[in-house]
């Protein structure tokens, strides 16, 4: 009966040891789509693009906007720029390219790969809906997406006291390049705070 | 014996504060004019208190115009403060073979009482079941610093 509390002060330890919901002292891999990642209250992480990026696609799929646009072929969707409006510097095909491979996923729409060029809000509907004003009076050339794929990514930072605030907002719209309306838009945000550049789990 | 007692419904009560105590009233059409489809689901639990945090209510299931299923699940949070919740879902085919191998992990925020929908699409058309895994979040609970 004396070893009782013993036993007990060993399960905790080994409780302790076991490192329940503690984050790790040393190297070692964790899962990268996981919660255990490094969270910065400051700036955005790579799983704020995976979450938003999924998030981005759920909702297209959900409201049915891309339509079967051929009977011989799939419908070809091509990703536009993403406009990076915050004060820090990464590379928005962390967003991109996880929307490309979910779309590709699908197995219904094929994703195009169209040089870049134009001023208008998505450049590439507007570089195709030229290409094909300047082939007037012909069909289409098949390789000429269905869709494009805008997107922005815009911040606001705020504070109260010493507790900090960052907001990140991903914007993505999709445009039928031959009505040239946009048939599909929304918003997602992340939004992180924390203490100084404080970090998390 | 009273001055303990005292102190520690004090503590108790300033450790509700800080833990965001805070909860929600919700109002709703007496007679609900959606008839979602309700799925029978069976559920495996290893941790009572995420299972009080974000107690599944209901699962729902559904298709896109394009037949891609979605499913949807409604969260309620038992307890009395705010609480983050981990969660992802994972499909299969036919087969039983999982076709988003590596879900991306997603959080909710539920405050005290409150219940709330979280909902997957299939990103695949082959898709036919589903997993959905609820995770107690190893962060700080939220609004506390």
């Amino acid at each position: 009966m004396k070893s009782s509390p013993l036993l007990l002060l060993g399960l905790f330890g080994a409780l302790g040891f076991s490192g329940c919901g503690t984050p790790p002292t040393g190297a070692q891999y964790i899962d990268p789509n996981g919660q255990r990642a490094i969270v910065n209250e400051n700036r955005i992480n790579y799983q704020d693009f995976n979450m938003a990026a999924d998030d981005l696609v759920q909702s297209l799929i959900k409201s049915g906007a891309i339509k079967d646009k051929h009977a011989d072929r799939p419908t070809l969707v091509a990703v536009s720029r993403v406009t990076n409006d915050t004060d820090q510097q990464f590379d928005t095909d962390q967003l991109t390219s996880t929307i490309t491979i979910a779309l590709l996923n699908t197995g219904k729409i094929q994703v195009s790969n169209v040089a870049l060029g134009g001023a208008s809000l998505d450049p590439l509907a507007q570089e195709v809906a030229n290409k094909k004003n300047f082939v007037q009076n012909t069909a289409a050339p098949d390789n000429a997406p269905d869709y494009t794929l805008y997107g922005k990514i815009l911040m606001d930072k705020t504070s109260a006291g010493d507790v900090k605030q960052s907001a990140y907002f991903f914007d993505m719209s999709l445009t039928d390049v031959s009505a040239g309306t946009t048939v599909w838009r929304d918003r997602k945000a992340v939004v992180k705070q924390g203490k100084g550049s404080s970090i998390g789990f | 014996m009273k001055n303990i007692s005292l102190r520690h419904t004090i503590l108790c009560a300033a450790l509700a504060l800080a833990a965001g105590c805070a909860t929600v009233n919700t109002v709703e059409p007496a007679v609900a004019t959606a008839k979602p489809d309700k799925v029978a689901d069976k559920r495996i639990i290893t941790n009572d208190t995420l299972n009080a945090i974000a107690y599944v209510v209901e699962v729902d299931r559904a298709k896109t115009p394009e037949g891609y299923p979605i499913v949807q699940v409604q969260l309620q949070n038992k307890k009395s403060g705010v609480k983050n919740v981990n969660y992802r879902f994972t499909w299969f085919d036919a087969d039983g073979i999982a076709l988003n191998n590596d879900p991306v992990v997603k959080t909710i925020s539920l405050e005290g009482g409150e219940t709330r929908l979280i909902s997957d699409v299939a990103t695949s058309p082959k898709a036919v079941d589903w997993k959905l895994s609820l995770y107690e979040s190893v962060g700080r609970t939220p609004g506390t610093f």
